[in-house]
């Protein structure tokens, strides 16, 4: 059977997404051609409004509609609270669980040689710019747990010791509500690593 | 663990075969090229899945056949175990009580076979990658927490590697860092692995020779006469070497460089020991280590002692096989003569041109 171009066009491109492989893209494919074209069409005109309007946000790199982010420019959020992420999804999952109630800065990436990522290449002079400009209280450094988030990490910290009066970085170890069965033995070893004196709520 | 039974279906030079095995000593002889050490190498594939004398699973395949199997039943602590490898040109699937094997690094923490062979008595001898390995394996099943650091520390590595080559001196101090915050706690379970052999060498070669001179397994630090086993003194230590590391473009120092050697007495292994004074440490060594990784995993690894005999004089042989017979794993020994004083204490398996008759 001939696929029509179109398709076969449609189906490459799905491809191209993170975790969709070929299988998946023929899926989806013929599900937006099977379904309600004002569907597919919303979906379409959705794809272009989110790539036309959403760019980074000048100060923090963050996603956003305008220029400056709504968190850069919420009067009500400690601005001299700064926590750095690799990439702008992590905020939204820090956002979600309400617990940081500063301002981020998104380095777009992670230090990684092997990858071609230096420090020049990411975010890290603009940071220096930013702090220079409007010095802050606190730098929290939330950069993943993996050898590369690591690396950054130390490096801001080297960068900004004598800069920023405190530099915290996020506790590495289990997730919260996260089974030890299903703990990779590596978080398990890097939880027990940093464990604490356990706290009870009484004192006896 | 004991093997109980093993099948071959055209692996080298063996077309088919059926075989069950003591679970105590197993001694095959014959003569050169009959296939001694092909049986002993199917047995180290069901531990390691892979061959010890070529990197090429294919080899193992007969001449002129595209694919093999080896099957076996084996028990560890009272579980049995059926496994089924079949090999197809190069590839290899794995059956493990019916169920497929997907990761063979999974699958080889199950069990352990130490191995004794000409070849590799060569390797350990000549190559301190070789004997880091040899310690690294065993590392390895017992302590994943060592594991762990060992993947990390050679990832950093690679990345600092890649920074040493650009010449980028000023992104170089973060992994010097990260490399100095992990290298302590290398070298301090290589250290202690390395204290746990030196309490059991000297009785076990004292056992096989009746020599009362002093075995000992060394440890060579890379860094032990550098720097202080500290974070802070090793990365002080790597910041007075960048240039040198530039200028060779990759890590010069720490415990991808470190050493292993053995001494009697105070005189050094390979300037001074003879060849069967090298031969008995080295089992020595292999048998220390099978008192120290039972230990700890809580079963008997297996045996694997090719070619053990030569070299060895009629009374080291004797004494080697009572010591082995003590220890209580099951051993596979090879030799070409006929182990007649041996045979009571465990089964002879005569092979001959690929096939084996039990005696
Ligand atoms: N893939 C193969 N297919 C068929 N035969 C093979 C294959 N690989 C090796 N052989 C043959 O197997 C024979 C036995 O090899 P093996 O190394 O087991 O001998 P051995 O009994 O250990 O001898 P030695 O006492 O000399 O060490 C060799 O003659 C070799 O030609
Ligand atoms: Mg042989
Ligand atoms: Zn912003």
């Amino acid at each position: 059977m001939n696929i029509p171009a179109s398709l076969v066009q449609l189906i490459d491109e799905l491809a191209k997404l993170p975790g969709i492989g070929k299988k998946t893209a023929k899926r989806l494919a013929f599900s937006l051609l099977l379904r309600q074209e004002q569907d597919a069409l919303d979906l379409a005109e959705s794809i272009v409004r989110a790539r036309k309007t959403i760019r980074n946000c000048i100060c923090c790199f963050g996603f956003s509609d305008l220029e400056i982010c709504d968190i850069c420019a919420d009067p009500r959020r400690d601005h001299e609270v700064i926590c750095v992420v690799e990439d702008p999804r992590n905020i939204f999952t820090i956002e979600n669980s309400h617990v940081f109630t500063g301002v981020y800065h998104v380095l777009q990436g992670a230090i990684s040689p092997l990858q071609g990522i230096t420090p020049d290449t990411l975010k890290i002079a603009e940071l220096q710019n930013r702090i220079e400009q409007s010095p802050i209280q606190e730098l929290v450094i939330s950069t993943n747990p993996t050898l590369e988030g690591e690396a950054t990490a130390h490096y801001l910290m080297d960068l900004f010791k004598d800069s920023v009066p405190v530099i915290t970085r996020i506790a590495r170890g289990m997730p919260a509500g996260g089974d030890l069965e299903f703990a990779d033995s590596n978080t398990l070893a890097r939880a027990f690593e940093g464990r604490s004196p356990f706290k009870t709520e009484i004192d006896v | 663990m004991v093997i109980h039974s093993l099948n071959l279906v055209d692996f080298r030079n063996y077309k088919n075969i059926d075989v069950e095995f003591n679970s105590g000593i197993n001694f095959i002889y014959g003569l050169n090229g009959q296939g001694k050490t092909n049986l002993i190498e199917s047995l180290y594939l069901i531990t390691h899945l892979k061959s010890f004398r070529t990197s090429k699973i294919g080899d193992l395949n007969s001449f002129s056949k595209k694919g093999s199997t080896v099957q076996t039943g084996l028990s560890k602590q009272n579980v049995r175990h059926d496994i089924r490898i079949t090999l197809h040109e190069n590839q290899k699937k794995v059956l493990h009580n019916r169920k497929i094997v997907n990761y063979s690094s999974e699958y080889i923490k199950n069990f352990l076979s130490l191995l004794f062979s000409p070849d590799q008595l060569v390797a350990f001898k000549e190559f301190p990658l070789e004997r880091r390995n040899f310690i690294d394996r065993i590392l390895f099943l017992t302590d994943e927490k060592y594991f762990q650091k060992i993947k990390e520390f050679n990832r950093i590595k690679k990345q600092k590697n890649v920074v040493l080559r650009g010449g980028h001196r000023k992104d170089l101090f973060v992994w010097n860092k990260l490399l100095a915050a992990i290298i302590p706690d290398i070298v301090k379970v290589r250290e202690e692995i390395v204290e746990k052999i030196n309490t059991l060498l000297p009785d076990i070669f004292t056992a096989l020779t009746g020599r009362k001179d002093c075995l000992q397994f060394s440890y060579g630090n890379d860094l032990k006469n550098k720097t202080e086993p500290l974070p802070e003194s090793i990365l002080a230590f790597l910041l007075t070497k960048v240039d040198k590391e530039i200028g060779n473009g990759h890590c010069l120092f720490g415990p991808h460089k470190d050493n292993y050697w053995m001494t009697l007495d105070g005189r050094k292994d390979r300037q001074t020991f003879s060849q069967g004074e090298y031969r008995i440490a080295y089992l020595s060594l292999q048998l220390a280590m099978n008192k120290v990784v039972t230990t700890v995993l809580g079963f008997k690894p297996i045996l694997l002692l090719d070619d053990i005999f030569s070299e060895l004089d009629e009374k080291v042989s004797e004494k080697t096989v009572s010591h082995i017979v003590e220890r209580e794993n099951q051993v596979f020994v090879t030799s070409t003569g006929i182990p007649e004083k041996f045979l009571d204490v465990g089964t002879g398996i005569c092979v001959s041109n690929g096939s084996l008759s039990i005696m």
